[in-house]
C-alpha cells in the first residue's frame, strides 16, 4: 500500500523537477543563441516575489545582514541547498521517563517561487541513520539499528527568519539484534529480527539565515508517527544547510 | 516566460498533491496479536553448574497463570508500566508508605514467531521476563514449599500482586517530593503486597526483572509477610522496625531463592561486584554474629543483611544435616509454619527474653549491639521452641555456631536448647 503511494508520489513529483530544470536549461540556451550572458526577467518589477535572484534570496528590500538576499549574476531562479540535521527523537524506553536518541540526517532541498509573496516550496530528500541506545545491563542488550528516508515537501516564507513547515513521508528499516553474555548461556535466534516500516512527520523549523542565505542554519520541532512503534513522537534538531 | 509560468502553475498543482498523498497516508499504529497460546521468549533460569553459579537463556515458556497477554494480567500478577510512586523509605528491599500515581498497560511490541511472542525492544523482553518469572513461583510453588497459592492469594488485595516496571522513584519528606534515580534493586511493598522494579543499570549483569533467583527472593518477603505477620504487615509493628527483625526478613528471603533455585550466590549473576555478592553467599561466608561488633565491621558491610545471611546459613546448614530425613520442601513448610508463630511467642517474652522496645540510633556502638543480639536472641529463641522437635538439635548447634553468645544469648539457648 504504501510502495504504491511512494511510487505515485515520485512519478508526480519528479518530472515537475525535471521540468524545473529544463526550463533553466532551456532559458540558458536561449541566451546562448542571441548572444547573451544572462536571460533578461521579464517579470513585471512590481511583483515583489520576483526580482531576479540567486540563492535562496527574494526580496530586496531586506536588510543586508539577515535577510535572505539575491546575489548579483546571471538569473537562476532554482535553488539548491544541502546540509546535516543533528536531530534527536524523544522515546520512551524507561517505563516513566524518556530516553534522547541521537538520529542525525542528511537533507538536500529544492526551493522553487510560489506566487505569493515571500512564499516559497522547498522540495526535499532526508536520510537518517542511528545506533543510539538506551540503557540495558551487561550480560542483556538488544541493539536497535535504524535506517531511515523520506522525501517531504515545505512551505517556507522568506523573512529576516525563515520559518517552514514541513510535511514527510518515508520509511524506516530497523534491524534487531540481542548482545548476550555469560551467565546467559544461549539466545533463541528469533529475537534477531529486522522490521520495515512507515515514517510520516510535520515539522515546524525557523531557519536563521547567514551569509545572505548562503547558509541557514534552522532549529526543527517534528511530531513523527511510526507505523509500529508508539514509543516515539517528538523530535527536534538544528539542521545546518549550504545553497547554491 | 509564458512557459515557465506553465510549469510553475503545474508544480505548485502537483506539489499539493504530494501534501494531500502525505496527509492521508496511514497514522494508525499496528496492533499486535497475541500469541493463540500464552508462550513467549523470555529470560530463564536454567539451573546451576557445577560451580555454584546461576545460569540463564533467552527461550521459549508458556505462561500458566496469564489470562491477558498484552495487558500482562493474570490470576496472581499484573504488570503496570511507569507511573509515579511515592515511599516513606526503602528499608534493603522492603518498600515502607507506597502511593502509586499513573501507571499504563504495558504497550508490549512483540512479533509472534512459530507460535512464540517475540520481543521487539528491550523494555517488552523485560516486562514477559518478569511476569514469567512470578508466573513460574506460582506455578510450582506448592511443590516447592508445601503452601498453595490459594492460601498465598487470600492474602492479596484485590486478589493478586501488581508489579511496577521501572516506576519513577520519590521519597516523600515533610511535605516535599525528592525524586530518586534509584537503579539496581527490586523490592517488594508489604502494606500492599506489591512489587517495584528500578530502572535498569549498565551495571547490572543479568537484569534484575528477569532473575528468577532475585524474584524469588522478593517473593519471599510476601512469603514472610503471609507467615510472620500474618499477612497483616504494619509500620506500627514493633518488629517491622527493629533493624535485627529487618536483618531476619532478608535472611528468609535469601533462604527463599534457594528452596526454589538451590543456589547459594543469590546476588552475583545480577550484581557481579565480588565483595557485595560474596557477603549474600550464605553458603560460603564464615563470619559470625561476633564479627559485626562495631561501626564498620570489615567482615560483613551490609548492616542488617548480614544478619539475614546468618540466619538463611543457620537454616541451610539444618537441612543439610538432616537431608537424609528432612526434605527442602519439608524444611520450607516447616520453617513457615514455625514463623507463623513467633511473632506471638516474641511478644508474649519478658524482658529477660526479649528486651523492651528501644531507640537504637542514638545508642553507643557497644550498646546497640547488645541490643541488637538480645533481639536476635529473643527471635531464635521462639523459632527453636516452635519448629518441629526433630529439627531441634541441628537447630541449636548451627544458631549457636553463627550467632555466638551474644546473637543467641545464655538465657535464649537455655530456653530453646536446654
Amino acid at each position: 500500500m504504501f510502495l504504491t503511494r511512494l511510487i505515485t508520489l515520485l512519478i508526480l513529483t519528479i518530472p515537475s523537477g525535471m521540468a524545473i530544470s529544463a526550463t533553466a536549461s532551456g532559458d540558458k540556451k536561449l541566451a546562448d543563441e542571441k548572444g547573451l550572458d544572462s536571460v533578461t526577467d521579464e517579470r513585471p518589477t512590481d511583483e515583489p516575489n520576483n526580482p531576479p535572484g540567486n540563492k535562496r534570496a527574494v526580496d530586496p528590500s531586506l536588510l543586508d545582514d539577515v535577510a535572505l538576499r539575491p546575489a548579483s549574476g546571471s538569473a537562476n531562479k532554482w535553488n539548491y541547498a544541502a546540509g546535516l540535521n543533528l536531530a534527536w527523537s524523544i522515546r520512551n524506553d524507561y517505563g516513566a521517563r524518556s530516553f534522547r536518541r541521537f538520529e542525525p540526517e542528511a537533507v538536500g532541498f529544492m526551493y522553487t517561487e510560489l506566487p505569493v509573496d515571500k512564499l516559497w516550496l522547498r522540495h526535499g530528500a532526508r536520510v537518517g541513520y542511528s545506533k543510539d541506545q538506551p540503557q540495558m545491563p551487561k550480560a542483556l542488550r538488544m541493539i536497535e539499528t535504524d535506517w531511515k528516508a523520506s522525501i517531504e515537501e515545505a512551505v517556507v516564507y522568506n523573512w529576516y527568519v525563515v520559518p517552514s513547515l514541513t510535511f514527510g513521508l518515508g520509511y524506516d528499516w530497523r534491524r534487531v539484534s540481542v548482545k548476550a553474555t555469560p551467565p546467559i548461556k544461549s539466545v533463541d535466534s528469533r529475537l534477531n529480527t529486522k522490521e520495515t516500516f512507515m515514517w510520516n512527520y510535520i515539522q515546524a523549523g525557523v531557519g536563521i539565515p547567514a551569509m545572505k542565505g548562503e547558509y541557514l542554519l534552522e532549529p526543527v520541532l517534528r511530531w513523527q508517527h511510526l507505523s509500529i512503534d508508539r514509543r516515539t513522537n517528538w523530535a527536534f534538531g538544528f539542521e545546518m544547510t549550504k545553497a547554491w | 516566460m509564458k512557459n515557465f509560468i506553465n510549469y510553475k502553475s503545474s508544480l505548485t498543482r502537483l506539489s499539493g498533491l504530494a501534501i494531500a498523498a502525505m496527509m492521508t497516508s496511514s497514522c494508525g499504529y499496528k496492533s499486535f496479536s497475541a500469541p493463540e497460546t500464552m508462550k513467549a521468549i523470555v529470560l530463564a533460569f536454567t539451573g546451576v553448574d557445577s560451580g555454584g553459579k546461576a545460569e540463564f537463556a533467552l527461550t521459549e515458556k508458556t505462561y500458566r497463570t496469564m489470562t491477558d497477554f498484552n495487558n500482562l494480567d493474570g490470576t496472581y500478577l499484573n504488570i503496570k508500566r511507569g507511573g509515579t510512586l511515592t515511599i516513606k523509605n526503602l528499608n534493603g528491599s522492603i518498600v515502607e508508605s507506597p502511593n502509586f500515581e499513573g501507571g499504563e498497560a504495558p504497550a508490549l511490541r512483540y512479533e509472534v514467531k512459530n507460535g512464540a511472542a517475540v520481543a521487539l525492544d528491550y523494555s517488552t523482553l523485560a516486562m514477559l521476563s518478569a511476569y514469567y518469572q512470578l508466573d513460574e513461583i506460582y506455578s510450582t510453588i506448592e511443590a516447592k514449599t508445601g503452601v498453595t497459592p490459594a492460601a498465598l492469594q487470600a492474602n492479596l488485595p484485590g486478589g493478586k500482586h501488581i508489579m511496577f516496571f521501572e516506576p519513577v522513584i520519590k521519597f516523600s519528606g515533610q511535605g516535599t517530593d525528592v525524586s530518586a534515580g534509584i537503579k539496581l534493586n527490586a523490592a517488594f511493598s508489604p502494606s500492599d503486597k506489591n512489587f517495584l522494579l528500578f530502572q535498569r543499570s549498565p551495571i547490572e549483569s543479568v537484569p534484575l526483572s528477569g532473575n528468577f533467583q532475585v524474584l524469588t527472593h522478593e517473593f519471599g518477603h510476601f512469603i514472610f509477610d503471609y507467615s510472620f505477620y500474618a499477612g497483616k504487615f504494619s509500620e506500627t509493628n514493633r518488629w517491622a522496625k527493629e533493624w535485627a527483625m529487618s536483618g531476619i526478613n532478608e535472611g528468609f528471603a535469601d533462604f527463599n531463592s534457594w528452596t526454589f533455585t538451590d543456589c547459594t550466590d543469590i546476588l552475583r549473576s545480577s550484581i557481579d561486584i565480588t565483595k557485595i555478592a560474596d557477603e549474600r553467599d550464605f553458603a560460603k561466608t564464615t563470619f559470625t554474629f561476633t564479627d559485626l561488633e562495631g561501626d564498620d565491621p570489615t567482615a560483613c558491610r551490609g548492616e542488617f543483611y548480614c544478619v539475614g545471611s546468618l540466619f538463611a546459613r543457620s537454616l541451610y546448614q539444618t537441612q543439610k544435616a538432616l537431608a537424609s530425613t528432612v526434605s527442602k520442601k519439608d524444611m520450607s513448610n516447616g520453617v513457615i509454619e514455625t514463623l507463623k508463630k513467633c511473632q506471638d511467642a516474641m511478644n508474649a517474652m519478658d524482658p529477660t527474653h526479649m528486651p523492651a522496645e528501644k531507640d537504637r540510633d542514638p545508642m553507643d556502638t557497644i550498646t546497640r549491639f547488645d541490643y541488637d543480639g538480645a533481639v536476635t536472641s529473643g527471635f531464635i529463641e521462639a523459632f527453636i521452641k516452635n519448629a518441629p522437635a526433630s529439627w531441634k538439635g541441628q537447630l541449636c548447634g548451627a544458631f549457636e555456631n553463627n550467632f555466638g553468645t551474644t546473637g543467641f544469648n545464655t538465657t535464649a539457648r537455655t530456653a530453646a536448647c536446654g
